[in-house]
Formats: structure tokens, C-alpha cells, sequence
């Protein structure tokens, strides 16, 4: 008999002290406190819970284990009441990766979660985009910890974090037209509410309800002098539970109606309409991506420079269990999570600089993993990217040949040669010369981490897709 | 309609709240978003009022101008 798996604390998981969540083997376990083993049974088995378990919430059992119980304490910490088990959801992602409609998505979801636990006598605690993942474009709430017995007259302590972690960067999207992914990631508990209100147009603030959540409260936190008793006064006060769900449903009715401008399609998102390839050309790349996804039939596939999905959908189509679509451009991104949900497709659209991933952030620099070390693919797609990172960000050709093998086992590359009319354009912005960048010399770099399995010419003007396997 | 008059007076109202001396010029910032939530709760139970009188006050004038046509079943 073999020693039992290790018990690995998740990092980002401290600041609920009812509990926190453990690694085992394969398994995501939740360590519950005493204080709240007694009321997550009663939610368990509620039909709040068990009509979404799976589907809006994240699917959980209890586990009787006595010896794992106690190895699932915290170093120091108070004894475990009770463990749970969640299903595993692969790739974890956080908010300030999601394109505008999947942070939208999460946040109607928490709303929604919020209006229907008060009908089964429970309320969420805290307002967290960090609670929310996707499956493919399908958001799932995964922290049962925040479903608290609903006490009538209590306040919603999330409020703040929701319009801080969902609102205020929802609102600079839709109505400024500014991504929020860079700033969010600078400010990983969401954007404060003063700096959203000095940044909206005055347009916005004509709505009432953006004037509430945003504008009042943010005068409001910035006269902040001191704590005082007057501050225990005001929580003293019950709030009905018609104004709770007054609250939410006003919240809804904003989050709803938030749109990110349609007319304003960006390069990248008419690319596939406006790009210079033929049909003939076009055929020749989506053959060579469909018999490398039947071939490999890859668990997760990651597509480099997604665009529209195009090359996601048909990796799918041909034998990839789920895609990872990672683009720098915001109509882009809009437009592969129109195509996943109209095709109900196992495709993730995810906001990525390639040349500036998600590093590890928050407290000990360890709260937030970097996005490569939660990304678990089995294939990666480098499909017109190697260019960009050579001659835009001078990333020399070997170290971004490397990067883009250490990303997977196995993959497919397209080098775009220097009389490719796009690179030719590219090189005429540039002052500088790249004499390194050839065919020749991306063999040679290709060689020294992977091994060739085949290639194929995909354009007339020499655009070639390299099958590879790393070594 | 009435709900939407009640709304935008709230606003002016909160509008005039912010500009005017703080009420609550001590709380944290948590503690301002209480205050919020306070007065949002507001705003929602008196649209709820407001709307169910407005929905009262529909029926009655539609009970006032709606003429009661003849019964013309046959008796007996």
C-alpha cells in the first residue's frame, strides 16, 4: 500500500475563515469550519441547490474520510467539521482574462444566484467574480461557502465587491469603450468605485441607476474621515428583503443593458472577412488543423492568437475535448464568444498580451497563479502569432519558438516568410532590419526543441504549418 | 410611468444628497455602501407602492369610462 496523496493548500484560498480549498490527487476538496458544518448539509439537500448543482453551481459531495479530515486543516488553524468535494473545473480563470461578455455572464449568473437563494431561505455573502469559472463560455458558481442562511433584515455585505469586481469594470467597458482586463489585473479586487466614477462619460451618469451604485457611493467612501459609532448606526438599521431584491433586480437591469459597442469592430475581428488568403489557401490550413485534432484528439487545445475562433471550432469539430482561445483584441474575443455560445461550442476566449501573460499576483505573489501554470494543454495552435511576436515586439526567433513548444507536447506552427505581403507591410513601419528571420533559421530553431512531423504550404506566397512534437 | 417619476426624483433627490454636507461623512467606505443599499431599498418599496396604487387607480378609472352592456341572455 502506497503513502496517501499529499494535502496541497490552495494559495488564493485564505480569506474566508469558514474554510478553505485543498488539492488531493486529482480531487479540488473544500475544508469546512465548525461554525458552518452545521447549515451546508441543510443546503446540500435544498432544492435552491440541487436543480443548479451541475449545471449554475458547482457539483459537490460530501466525503467521509476521518484521516483526510484532519490533514485538511489549515497549518495552525482551527480542526476540519466537514469536507466537500467539488468537480474539477479545468482551466481556473479569473476576471481580468475574460472578454467583457464572460465578466457580463458571470455577473448576471451571481445576480440570478443571489435572487433565487433568497427564495430558498439563503443569501449570497459576498459579491466575488473570483467564485465564478467558465466551461467553455458557461459560467459556474464554485464557492458554496458564500451561501449563507438568509437572516431577514441583514444587509448584503458584497455589495461594494460586486459593484467593484463586476459593475464598475462592466460600465468602463461598455461605456468608455476601455477594457478592463489591464486594469483589472493591476487591481485584482476590482476597480475602485471612485476611479470608475471619474473615468465614466457624463452620459452615463444620466442614468439613475448607474448615479446609485456608482456615482453615490463613491462620493460617499471618498468623504470618509474616520471609522465612527455613526457607522454601526446605519448597519443597525434592518434592510427589508423587498429592498434586498429591489437591489438585485435593479443591479440586473443595469448589468443587462450593458452592451460594448457593435459598430465598432476592430482589425482583428473583420480579419477573416478582409484577410488576403484564397479559398484554396484557407482549405489548405484548415486540413492541416483538422488531421492534426483528429490525430491527437488533444484534451485541451491552445489556440495562440484566436482571433473569431475559426481554427478553435474546427480543432473541436475534429476530436479536441475543449479550446483556449487567447487574444490581445476586444472585438476579436467578442466575436469567438458569439461564435462558442451560437455553436455551443467547449471553447474559452481568454484575454492574453502573448508577450505579457498573467503573471503571478496578489498576496505573497502566490493569491493568483500564473496563467501558465494553471493551463494544463495537451496541443497548442501558433497560427499566424510567430511574426507578430518576431517583428512587432523583437522577440528573437529562437526564444519565441521555445516559448511556443514548452506550451504543450505537441503543436502546429505556421511561419509567415519575409515576402509574405503582411510581413513585408510590417517591416516597412520598422526602422530596424531582421536578417534573422527566415525559414532557414526557423528550422533550426524549431529542430533544437522539437522534432518536424510534417508541414505544409498554405498560401502562395510561401506561409508554411509546421507538425510538431517537443522533445 | 408614475414608477419612472418616482425613480427620477429619487435620483435628484440622491443627486442633491451628495452635494449637499455629508450625513455620513464618518462611515468607512464599506459603511457607505450600507448607506446605499439603504437607500435603494427606498426607492424600490416606494415604486412598489407606487405601482401597486398606480395599478389601483388604472382599475378604477377603467370601472369608471367601461360601460356595462346589456345582458341579453334569455331569462327563464
Amino acid at each position: 500500500m502506497g503513502s496517501p496523496a499529499a494535502v496541497e493548500l490552495s494559495p488564493g484560498s485564505f480569506r474566508d475563515p469558514a474554510g478553505h480549498v485543498i488539492f488531493h490527487g486529482d480531487d479540488v476538496l473544500r475544508a469546512v469550519s465548525k461554525r458552518r458544518a452545521r447549515t451546508i448539509p441543510a443546503l446540500l439537500q435544498s432544492s435552491f441547490y440541487r436543480e443548479r448543482a451541475g449545471s449554475q453551481i458547482v457539483a459537490t459531495d460530501v466525503i467521509d474520510d476521518p484521516d483526510l479530515q484532519d490533514r485538511a486543516a489549515r497549518p495552525g488553524g482551527s480542526p476540519v467539521a466537514l469536507l466537500l468535494r467539488h468537480e474539477r473545473i479545468h482551466p481556473i480563470t479569473y476576471p481580468y482574462e475574460w472578454p467583457f461578455s464572460l465578466l457580463k455572464k458571470a455577473a448576471l449568473l451571481h445576480l440570478d444566484l443571489h435572487l433565487a437563494a433568497l427564495d430558498g431561505g439563503f443569501h449570497l455573502a459576498d459579491g466575488s467574480a473570483y467564485n465564478v469559472q467558465f466551461r467553455g463560455c458557461e459560467p459556474l458558481f464554485i464557492d458554496l461557502l458564500s451561501f449563507q442562511d438568509y437572516v431577514p433584515g441583514s444587509y448584503w455585505f458584497g455589495y461594494k465587491q460586486f459593484c467593484e469586481q463586476f459593475l464598475g469594470p462592466l460600465l468602463i467597458t461598455a461605456k468608455r469603450g476601455v477594457p478592463h482586463n489591464d486594469w483589472y489585473r493591476g487591481s485584482l479586487n476590482g476597480i475602485d468605485l471612485r476611479h470608475v466614477a471619474r473615468v465614466l462619460p457624463l452620459t452615463a451618469s444620466l442614468s439613475p441607476s448607474v448615479q446609485l451604485h456608482i456615482l453615490l457611493q463613491a462620493r460617499l467612501a471618498a468623504r470618509v474621515q474616520s471609522h465612527d459609532s455613526s457607522a454601526s448606526k446605519a448597519s443597525a438599521r434592518k434592510l427589508p428583503e423587498s429592498g434586498l431584491r429591489g437591489l438585485l433586480r435593479s443591479l440586473r437591469k443595469l448589468v443587462a443593458s450593458l452592451h460594448v459597442e457593435r459598430g465598432q469592430g476592430t482589425y482583428w475581428r473583420e480579419y477573416d472577412r478582409r484577410n488576403s488568403y484564397d479559398e484554396e489557401d484557407r482549405q489548405a490550413k484548415r486540413s492541416i488543423v483538422a488531421r492534426f485534432s483528429a490525430s491527437y484528439r488533444p484534451g485541451t487545445m491552445l489556440d495562440l492568437g484566436c482571433n473569431s475562433g475559426e481554427f478553435a471550432e474546427l480543432a473541436l469539430i475534429s476530436g479536441a475535448g475543449q479550446a483556449i482561445g487567447v487574444d490581445q483584441d476586444f472585438g476579436a474575443l467578442e466575436a469567438a464568444v458569439s461564435r462558442a455560445d451560437d455553436k455551443r461550442l467547449a471553447f474559452l476566449p481568454l484575454y492574453q498580451d502573448l508577450t505579457n501573460p498573467s503573471s503571478a499576483a496578489g498576496w505573497a505573489e502566490r493569491e493568483r497563479p500564473s496563467i501558465a501554470s494553471r493551463l494544463r494543454t495537451d496541443a497548442v495552435i501558433a497560427l499566424a502569432v510567430l511574426h507578430h511576436l518576431v517583428i512587432s515586439n523583437n522577440i528573437p526567433l529562437r526564444e519565441a519558438v521555445a516559448w511556443i513548444v514548452s506550451l504543450a507536447p505537441a503543436g502546429l506552427i505556421e511561419f509567415v516568410p519575409p515576402e509574405d505581403p503582411m510581413v513585408r507591410q510590417m517591416l516597412s513601419r520598422r526602422d530596424i532590419e531582421f536578417p534573422d528571420y527566415t525559414e532557414a533559421n526557423f528550422r533550426v530553431a524549431l529542430s533544437e526543441v522539437a522534432s518536424i512531423k510534417a508541414e505544409e504550404t498554405t498560401s502562395k506566397s510561401g506561409r508554411k504549418v509546421f507538425w510538431y512534437e517537443g522533445q | 410611468m408614475n414608477v419612472k417619476c418616482i425613480l427620477v426624483g429619487c435620483w435628484i433627490l440622491s443627486i442633491a444628497l451628495s452635494f449637499s454636507d455629508p450625513a455620513y461623512a464618518y462611515l468607512d467606505p464599506g459603511s457607505a455602501s450600507l448607506v446605499v443599499q439603504g437607500i435603494i431599498a427606498a426607492i424600490a418599496g416606494a415604486a412598489g407602492v407606487a405601482a401597486m396604487y398606480w395599478a389601483k387607480t388604472k382599475q378604477f378609472l377603467r370601472s369608471l369610462f367601461t360601460f356595462k352592456t346589456p345582458d341579453k341572455s334569455p331569462k327563464g
